[in-house]
């Protein structure tokens, strides 16, 4: 389930390019606020792209990996509402519940896959799909007045609470999936992932979902993140395991920062959650004077590994920047480039979490 | 990127908050200082600036005792203390990890895992530092705090330490940097405002910075004395100064110390100051040097200035003895210009020439010169000046000196040949300005303008001044070369009024060697009226011949109640007042004389009594 970026962007299969829907018309008040130099209709314009490079009839692609996955219409659905394009939103999570949908205990399956027959060949959840998938389904509700997404989202995150919430030693955590991080699949213990906690998401689930501590669990992401500090660039690991009582790296993957990790920082100041100190870590992974970094770190030495590919990332840092420096966006970042999915999409993402939150760095 | 390299900080409302809380407890930043200051009461004793002055001067170090050695032992302690504190990481100690600690110190990830991966590459087995950003406890942290430190950097520990206590609210900088800050701080202060001469600044941050006066820092005490000296507390910087000699272990501070108090205090409190040095056992020996050095600054006093508070004989008689004693060359040449000063001139001749013996001093022989000719003594002054024209520019001039003044006295007595030899030789050779326009008078007023022209000449191409061009002028019209003339007036008539003013004489020239000089011509002229009024121009003559200017004027006044003066007395009476140093009237007489009938003799008076100045001290 790591994420694997691979050396050669694959460009957009090949398909017909959807009619869009009037995306254009559906511009929203928040939208229209300018935001500093961002342009106005910065939003409008970058999702319009990226619907067209990586949207198709409702299915998010990953042009890297070559497949779809939760947390791609997650994310997608997300932008979709913050862009205010109903149709296309509705478009991305009808498809996701058709296609992805599939399983009895109301969670995605992680993976759809075009190459092979079954699409779906995996029936395990990613958590953080569907909690991405949930607060996109969420913020639909309140913003068209929507009882289905609404119902919908609450659904999912029952769905989330019963299968990948766990009491452990460590307090409330989030499973990464349903099924194979638990403490009997690995020597190390339970096998998390901090990237999964979408801090900003938390406070929606608060007011859907009463039955579920989400602030314990938010809690519990703060605490290991407080002592996921790993190596001489005292960074988390992509991957934790906390069998030992204390996080350490999990072994089943490799001691890095990596691709996952990236989003943390960009969690952290979405949810304007005030944790400095946690911050701290992150915002001097990408200098943007002489435009270095951010790279994926191996943890135990601190040594720079490859740069993360994509201005994505660095927007990602920014964001943290401000949130820690009130640091202005780098003028560099202010347009959203023509990257590969994942990077194109955190740095949309950053953006937002600048704009919701972070005005005056805009 | 930022000089400042310490911005470690991060800012959220949160932690401002916190540290605004922090400081509202009263140990959080203080504006000025670091940090609240420390146990303050562990300083040694300092010097107590509003105390009265203790009744018994010398009195013993305070019997609390101990503030010096603590003072001592503490600075002793603290850097074993620090370095334990460090780990060292042994395996590591041939990679130089200062760039790293440098990023980790801003914060800059990106730059630190590249710096790691560029050491690991050139030194696999090497393992990076596990407390890089261990902010708290950062050495590279601490260390560039002190690097400001010692760099005088204040404002930028300051912005350092608040930035990175907003990051770390509990992070407090080491005890030991916010003392030395604090210090510094006032320090920086006092010095400023005693740089500026702010007496009153300076005492106004003393007194509310108790503990400042300690030995450990002498400048700001020496600062602070000078301050009270100039507000006129003479009595308290003794007393400051004392507390130096009597309580500082630096045995060069407590020198320096007398040598301040000997620039700005009265020799009898600086010899009270070093009767109470003497309690120090290690001061003997300095304290001779001392002293001879403030008896060498009395006598160097008086040398200066006659006016000076005269050096007691007491002192006096056992120096001297010492100076015969160690035939100290120098000595001996100050105690020379002192007695020349006082114009005790054979004390002083006698002291110039024990130095030329001791020592072949140029100085002792330039004195000892001046000194002879001061008693009349110009041949043997001359002799001496010539002996010694080699080792010294400035006893050549005297040299010139001494014989310029000889051949152009009023009354010249004809210098012999190898006299005039050698003087022409050694202003040939020096190219002397002033020796070669009075070598031009010389044989001008001997009648020889030929040679005189010659010497004008050469004055004027080595440095035009109105005398030499006035002195060319004149032999060229002498000689009867009016080209020459002309163009010595046209060459430097406009610079010169003096010259400029012989235009009018430009007609055709006078019989050469016809009598110029005064006091023949007034003898000639001494005629006319009642014999009484012959006998008193013969008697002026004789006197003025004599030097008795006064009695000369006396003389003419008795005359003219006679006889009406005429041209030639009232030269006379010209150069006599000109000779008195009563320029003004000088002056006013030739210029009378100048309109009635203008001569070379009253050009000449005009022009010198104007200039006030014999005409050897002009040009060189």
């Amino acid at each position: 389930m790591a994420r694997q970026m691979g050396m050669v962007l694959v460009m957009l299969i090949s398909g017909a390019v959807l009619p869009l829907c009037a995306a254009a018309a559906s511009l929203g008040a928040e939208t229209t606020q300018a935001a500093g130099d961002l342009a106005a209709n910065w939003l409008e314009t970058a999702w319009g792209t990226y619907k067209k490079r990586f949207v198709r009839a409702g299915r998010v692609i990953d042009d890297v990996n070559r497949i779809s996955h939760s947390e791609g219409q997650g994310y997608a659905m997300l932008i979709a509402v913050k862009a205010g394009d109903r149709a296309a939103f509705d478009e991305i999570w009808q498809w996701t519940k058709r296609e992805l949908y599939v399983d009895p205990s109301g969670l995605a399956a992680w993976k759809w896959d075009d190459s092979t027959a079954s699409k779906v060949t995996d029936k395990n959840n990613a958590s953080d799909g569907d909690i991405l998938i949930a607060w996109a389904l969420a913020e639909a509700a309140e913003r068209w007045g929507s009882m289905k997404y609404r119902e919908a989202a609450r659904d999912i995150i029952r769905a989330v609470s019963k299968e990948n919430i766990a009491s452990s030693p460590m307090g409330t955590i989030l499973m990464p999936g349903r099924i194979g991080f638990s403490p009997e699949s690995h020597p190390d213990g339970q096998v998390l992932n901090l990237s999964y906690w979408v801090f900003p998401a938390f406070e929606r689930f608060k007011t859907l979902d009463s039955e579920t501590d989400w602030a314990a669990v938010q809690a519990t992401g703060l605490k290991l993140l407080r002592e996921s500090r790993f190596g001489p660039l005292r960074l988390p690991a992509d991957w934790i395991a906390i069998g030992s009582g204390q996080p350490a790296p999990a072994r089943a993957f490799p001691a890095k920062f990596s691709y996952n990790a990236i989003r943390i920082p960009l969690y952290l100041a979405w949810a304007q959650l005030n944790q400095p100190d946690l911050l701290r870590p992150f915002v001097g992974l990408w200098n943007s004077e002489l435009n270095l970094g951010p790279f994926e770190v191996d943890l135990s030495s601190g040594s720079a590994q490859q740069t993360l590919g994509g201005t994505g990332f660095k927007a990602v840092i920014a964001a943290a920047k401000c949130a820690l420096h009130k640091q202005k966006l780098h003028v560099s970042l202010r347009k959203v480039e023509s990257d590969a999915y994942y990077a194109t999409t955190l740095h949309i993402l950053a953006l937002l979490a600048l704009q919701e939150r972070y005005p005056e760095c805009l | 990127m930022k000089s400042m390299s310490l911005v470690l900080g991060c800012i959220s409302t949160t932690v401002l908050s916190a540290v605004t809380a922090h400081a509202a407890d009263g140990s959080g930043l203080r504006p000025g200082l670091l940090l609240s200051q420390l146990d303050s009461a562990a300083v040694s004793a300092p010097f107590d600036l509003k105390a009265p002055p203790p009744s018994n001067a010398g009195s013993k170090p305070a019997p609390t005792g101990g503030p010096l050695l603590m003072s001592t032992d503490r600075q002793a302690a603290s850097p074993i203390a620090q370095t334990a504190a460090r780990p060292v990481r042994e395996a590591n100690t041939k990679v130089d990890e200062s760039a790293l600690r440098f990023y980790a110190s801003q914060n800059d990830s990106a730059r630190v895992a590249m710096e790691i991966k560029r050491i690991k590459v050139l030194n696999p087995s090497w393992e990076p530092p596990s407390d890089l950003f261990d902010e708290a406890g950062d050495p590279a942290v601490e260390q560039k705090l002190w690097d400001l430190f010692g760099e005088g950097r204040y404002d930028e520990i300051r912005v350092a330490v608040e930035n990175i206590r907003k990051a770390d609210p509990n992070w407090r900088p080491p005890e030991k940097l916010v003392r030395e800050f604090d210090k510094a701080h006032v320090r920086a202060q006092l010095i400023a405002a005693s740089d500026a001469k702010d007496a009153h600044g300076v005492l106004a941050i003393a007194e509310s910075q108790p503990d400042m006066l300690v030995c450990a820092d002498v400048d700001s005490m020496w600062r602070v004395a000078e301050a009270l000296i100039q507000m006129s507390q003479e009595d308290k910087a003794q007393e400051l100064y004392k507390y130096i000699l009597t309580r500082c272990p630096n045995p060069d501070e407590r020198l320096a110390t007398i040598q301040k108090a000997m620039d700005l205090l009265p020799a009898q409190a600086v010899k009270a100051l070093m009767a109470a040095a003497r309690y120090r056992s290690d001061n003997g020996s300095a304290l001779e040097t001392v002293q001879l050095d403030l008896m060498r600054r009395q006598i160097g006093a008086v040398a200066s200035d006659a006016s000076a508070p005269p050096v007691p004989p007491a002192d006096l008689k056992p120096f001297e003895a010492l100076v015969k004693q160690k035939k100290t060359s120098n000595d001996a040449v100050l105690l020379g210009w002192h007695y020349y000063a006082l114009k005790s001139w054979p004390a002083a001749s006698e002291w110039f020439k024990l130095a030329m013996d001791w020592d072949k001093l140029p100085k002792a022989a330039e004195g000892y010169s001046l000194a002879l000719r001061q008693q009349g003594q110009l041949v043997e002054a001359e002799a001496i000046a010539f002996e010694w024209r080699n080792t010294s520019p400035l006893i050549v001039k005297l040299f010139v000196e001494i014989v310029a003044t000889a051949i152009t006295q009023a009354n010249p007595t004809s210098l012999e040949e190898a006299r005039l030899a050698r003087m022409e030789d050694v202003v040939s050779t020096t190219k002397s300005v002033n020796g070669s326009q009075a070598l031009g008078w010389y044989h001008y007023n001997k009648g020889n303008f030929p040679k005189a022209r010659q010497w004008f000449a050469a004055s004027v191409s080595w440095d035009a001044t109105e005398t030499n061009a006035l002195g060319l002028a004149l032999a060229a019209h002498r000689t009867g070369d009016r080209a020459l003339f002309q163009k010595t007036i046209a060459d430097y008539g406009k610079q010169y009024a003096a010259v400029a003013a012989l235009m009018t004489y430009d007609k055709p020239p006078a019989t050469p060697g016809k009598g110029s000089r005064i006091a023949r011509r007034g003898a000639g002229g001494g005629g006319g009226g009642s014999p009484q009024a012959g006998q008193l121009a013969n008697a002026a003559v004789e006197q003025f011949k004599n030097g008795q200017y006064r009695e000369a004027l006396a003389t003419l006044d008795k005359r003219s109640g006679v006889a009406r003066e005429d041209h030639g007395l009232g030269v006379l009476r010209g150069w006599a007042l000109y000779h008195l140093n009563q320029y003004d009237k000088a002056r006013e007489k030739f210029v009378e004389l100048d309109k009635k009938q203008s001569t070379r003799d009253t050009q000449y008076g005009v022009y010198y009594a104007g200039a006030k100045l014999d005409p050897l001290h002009r040009g060189d």
